[in-house]
């Protein structure tokens, strides 16, 4: 198993109390896994991925534990945890445009960074050249600014610096939101050869767009207002899906080939909860058609299939 | 690269052009007669012989063509280096009397500039990072860039001066001394020295250090600075980073605040009595002397311009990005 | 007849200190846009797409060709006359959030229009007709009303900017990304509220990056490179067989749900052959060829 999140809370805090961001994950993705991470603006999708490499300064971790490798991730601990980013757990941002330092030539900012984590770049330096050949970028590009690169070039500069010390596990954040679709489909098929080439062992993909992250991940994972709803391979996730959100999610989603005039298809009606006071129970249960008595309890995420696990009670 | 200099200079030499027009024009519209004023001032008694002697100075300082042909003239011995003789301190040539003073206030200027920036700066990314710091520094900060200079001046000549009675209260060297290369002089000069440019320092530094404060902060929560955190860089790579990147819109400051800076000195000075260019400009003023008004404008004009320029190629050289930009850059 | 027509339509900026260089944002652009009809301009980043809506919106200068509405030519209305395609021409954005200035109560998009519209209006009747205007983007105006933006959603938010269309007599909407910074349980409905209001009569230029989208609402699609209009026609034959290389490339990289990407849809894309020019040199000639009925490809040169 290559990381083992248990019963994960992460609580934003703010003037007015706790914002219960992620308020108890727990989930494992095996070595070699790409998994999606998928869910709409305050799911807790972006910060699940943020805690398991670093905590901002108003993000507060209150209980739960992670394991990588068998051994448990610091998460909580900002020096400690030091040690693991970059070489154990690596992170590709949502804004590669603007990651890298914009006064320091490319190859320069890369010899400063891996100096101050104890590698040396001259050992490393080779790989490093390998690996921008193997994206399609030219060595020249490390004596370059970053603004002398285009923004898809930025992107796999980012995508070659943050996995080049082998991390056990990348957290790919929303990396092709701001790309052109032709660019999109580029650098979502690196994803998978960094992975197939054991670059990275295992990654998680977070991401607001099913459609891309089902081209590429093994598995998805779906969360609804800090809890996770559903987890199962993509395939199952994206043909039969088990949670209600899932498949109202997936059914309101229009792809090229689906018109108005045929097909209409329809939304979720309602918004998803605060999360300062959640309500007890299911959170999704106001705007879900199966909803009954029984989900004013909890449901817990179990594995209703082999790999498929699902917090419904309709789906037990 | 070339097309921007020559751009960069063809720009300031437009400024100049217009500066020197400006300078020349507005004391022709000033009230009030300087050669008049000169004769009543050498207290001529025979009313016959004012008459001949206004046609004799109008002529010498010529006053006595058409406005067009001095505008002319003035520029033909501007080229020259010839700003005319001061009214005031006649017949002494102004460039003469301008070129006393400047080293006066250039020594005020260029160190209190200058150290004032990088203190100030220094000390702002200090606060940027202690929490005890910055909680004396901002507040301090905020005080001292808000203080007018003539008061500041004013309160450093009393506590200092004349309660303290450490310092000189005025002069730009003690009055029983005449100029020479000696210890004994150049000891005076420097304790003269030490209050305007004190004055002058403090203002400025309280400005670039909460300037540099600000900008540290914003600079450690760019994208750069969180995703190099994000790969567990240490915080000592990250700040250096982020003050280099502060350090470019304090330099972009410091082209903007020249002005305000040297207009700060020239009060300076004149609380002080400093013989710099600020006490001329008062002594010009006072004496109708417009010629040398004209020169001493024309002399921070360019000073100014110069600096400016400066700052400009220094931005160039530090900045990649201004560098890309001129070469069109990756599209 | 159509309402909207675009005729070579050019946008030409000045770069540089002096304007000494000059970037072509949108070349020659020739379409129109019916009444009852949705027409989707698809186009990646710096393709002219919302460029081209800002022209028809007025908030851009035309640089060349002629865009008209109704038979008169847009660019040259003043006053008010112009007001009077305010009335029948209307706008929405990408980011609900900066549309609503955040200190005031969000309502007051609607009522800001009535001034300069409807001076004549009583309050009880304005206050039926925004009732009315609210409830035909499905909102509940006790939801709503007395609310700041920051109390609504981004999609709330969206949907009383059409209301607020609405309350004009409008003809043409011109909607450009509006529904990608909503979310996805969410965007379909604001998607389907469009469709609703075309079937009652309105014009609406979609502009978007989204393929999908794009496929989902329009009539006719219009696929915008590089400022160059490169293939458009009725949305079945632009999607369903698309002849320009660019249109292929843009196709086979959309990720969709039920399929995967393949292998053989690379070759797809690789195939880069031209529509006009079998096989031959291809000089890059402005005209777009018709195909098909309806269905006309540029050069694959562009």
């Amino acid at each position: 198993m290559s990381l083992r999140v248990d019963n994960l809370k992460v609580y934003y805090r703010t003037l007015r109390g706790d914002v219960k961001a992620l308020d108890g994950a727990t989930f494992t993705v095996a070595d070699g896994e790409i998994m999606g991470l998928a869910g709409e603006s305050g799911s807790g999708k972006s910060t699940l991925g943020k805690s398991l490499i670093r905590l901002d300064t108003r993000m507060r971790l209150v209980e739960g534990g992670v394991e990588l490798d068998g051994k448990p991730l610091p998460i909580g601990d900002q020096d400690a945890m030091n040690a693991y980013r970059f070489k154990a757990v690596s992170l590709i941002p949502q804004y590669a445009m603007s990651a890298l330092n914009p006064t320091r030539k490319i190859g320069k900012m890369i010899s400063e960074l891996l100096g101050a984590r104890g590698v040396k770049y001259s050992e490393i330096k080779p790989e490093l050249e390998r690996r921008l050949d193997l994206v399609g970028l030219k060595r020249e590009v490390l004596n370059n600014y970053p603004i002398e690169l285009s923004g898809g070039m930025k992107q796999r500069m980012v995508l070659v610096l943050s996995t080049l010390l082998n991390p056990s596990l990348l957290i790919a954040d929303e990396v092709t939101s701001a790309l052109d679709v032709s660019t999109q489909r580029a650098v979502a098929e690196t994803l998978v050869e960094f992975r197939d080439r054991e670059f990275v062992k295992s990654m998680i993909v977070v991401t607001h767009d099913i459609s891309l992250v089902y081209q590429i991940a093994d598995t998805i994972m779906v969360m609804y207002a800090g809890k996770l709803a559903e987890k199962a391979p993509a395939d199952v996730v994206v043909n039969a899906p088990r949670h209600p959100y899932t498949q109202l999610l997936i059914s309101s989603l229009p792809e090229v080939g689906v018109r108005y005039a045929d097909r209409k298809l329809a939304g979720i009606p309602g918004s998803p909860p605060g999360l300062l006071n959640p309500p007890a129970g299911c959170r999704f249960r106001d705007r879900c058609p199966l909803a009954f008595a029984r989900c004013v309890e909890e449901p817990p995420f179990v594995e209703v299939d082999k790999n498929h696990h699902v917090a419904c009670w309709k789906a037990q | 690269m070339r097309r921007y200099f020559a751009r960069k200079v063809a720009i300031y030499l437009l400024t100049f052009f217009v500066a020197v027009t400006l300078n020349w024009l507005i004391p022709r519209f000033m009230p009030g007669d300087p050669v008049l004023r000169m004769l009543t001032r050498t207290s001529v008694s025979n009313p016959d012989a004012i008459a001949p002697m206004r046609e004799y100075y109008n002529n010498v300082f010529g006053l006595d063509v058409p406005l067009w042909r001095q505008y002319l003239n003035y520029w033909a011995e501007l080229l020259q280096g010839n700003m005319g003789i001061s009214v005031w301190l006649f017949p002494a040539p102004v460039t003469e009397v301008i070129l006393d003073a400047v080293p006066y206030t250039l020594a005020l200027l260029i160190p209190s500039i200058l150290l004032s920036w990088y203190a100030g700066n220094k000390v702002g990314a200090l606060a940027a990072r202690r929490r005890w710091l910055d909680n004396t520094v901002l507040p301090l900060g905020y005080a001292l860039t808000a203080t007018p200079y003539m008061w500041i001046a004013i309160v450093l000549a009393w506590s200092l001066a004349i309660i303290a009675g450490i310092f000189p209260v005025a002069g730009g060297y003690s009055f029983d001394l005449q100029p020479s290369w000696s210890l004994v002089f150049f000891n005076s000069l420097l304790q003269h020295w030490f209050l305007p440019f004190l004055s002058l320092f403090l203002v400025a530094f309280g400005g670039w250090a909460i300037g540099m404060r600000n900008m540290i902060i914003y600079e450690l929560e760019a994208d750069y600075a969180n995703y190099l955190e994000a790969l567990g860089a240490p915080r000592r790579l990250i700040r250096r980073y982020a003050f280099r990147n502060a350090l470019l819109p304090q330099l972009t400051g410091l082209a903007l605040q020249l002005g305000v800076l040297v207009a700060g000195a020239l009060v300076t000075e004149i609380v002080f009595g400093y013989p710099g260019l600020g006490r001329l400009i008062l002594m010009a003023i006072q004496n109708q002397d417009f010629f040398l008004l004209q020169g001493a404008f024309l002399f921070i004009v360019i000073g100014v311009l110069i600096a400016n320029f400066v700052i400009d190629i220094v931005y160039v050289l530090v900045d990649p990005r201004t560098r890309t930009g001129m070469t069109g850059g990756a599209a | 007849m159509s309402m909207l027509s675009l005729e070579r339509v050019t946008k030409r900026y000045r770069v540089g200190a002096f304007g000494g260089r000059e970037l072509t944002a949108v070349r020659d652009a020739t379409f129109a846009v019916k009444a009852g009809e949705v027409v989707s301009l698809i186009g990646e980043s710096g393709s002219g797409k919302t460029t081209l809506g800002r022209m028809v919106l007025r908030l851009a200068s035309v640089s060349g060709g002629h865009i008209r509405f109704d038979g008169t030519d847009v660019s040259r209305l003043k006053g008010r006359k112009l007001a009077g395609y305010y009335k029948h021409v209307q706008g929405v954005f990408q980011d609900p959030f900066s549309t609503y200035n955040p200190i005031f109560k969000a309502d007051r998009v609607l009522h800001t229009i009535r001034p300069t519209f409807f001076p004549e209006v009583s309050a009880a009747e304005w206050r039926k007709r925004i009732d009315t205007a609210l409830e035909s983007v499905r909102l509940d105006p006790r939801q709503v009303i007395d609310k700041y933006p920051h109390q609504l959603s981004g999609g709330q938010l969206q949907r009383m900017l059409i209301a607020r269309a609405l309350l004009l007599d409008i003809k043409l909407l011109v909607a450009d990304e509006i529904i990608s910074m909503l979310d996805a349980s969410t965007r379909i409905d604001v998607l389907n509220l469009l469709a609703d209001l075309k079937e009652r009569g309105l014009g609406i230029l979609f502009i978007t990056h989204d393929l999908s989208l794009g496929h989902y609402i329009s009539d006719r699609a219009v696929i915008l490179r590089r400022g160059v209009v490169v293939e458009m026609g009725t949305t079945d034959k632009v999607f369903g067989n698309p002849r320009h290389p660019y249109t292929r490339t843009l196709l086979s990289s959309v990720p969709q749900m039920h399929h995967k990407w393949t292998r053989a849809d690379i070759a797809r894309t690789i195939d880069g052959s031209c529509a006009i020019h079998d096989g031959g040199a291809c000089a890059g000639e402005p005209q777009l060829v018709e195909v098909d009925d309806d269905h006309l490809v540029g050069c694959a040169a562009h």
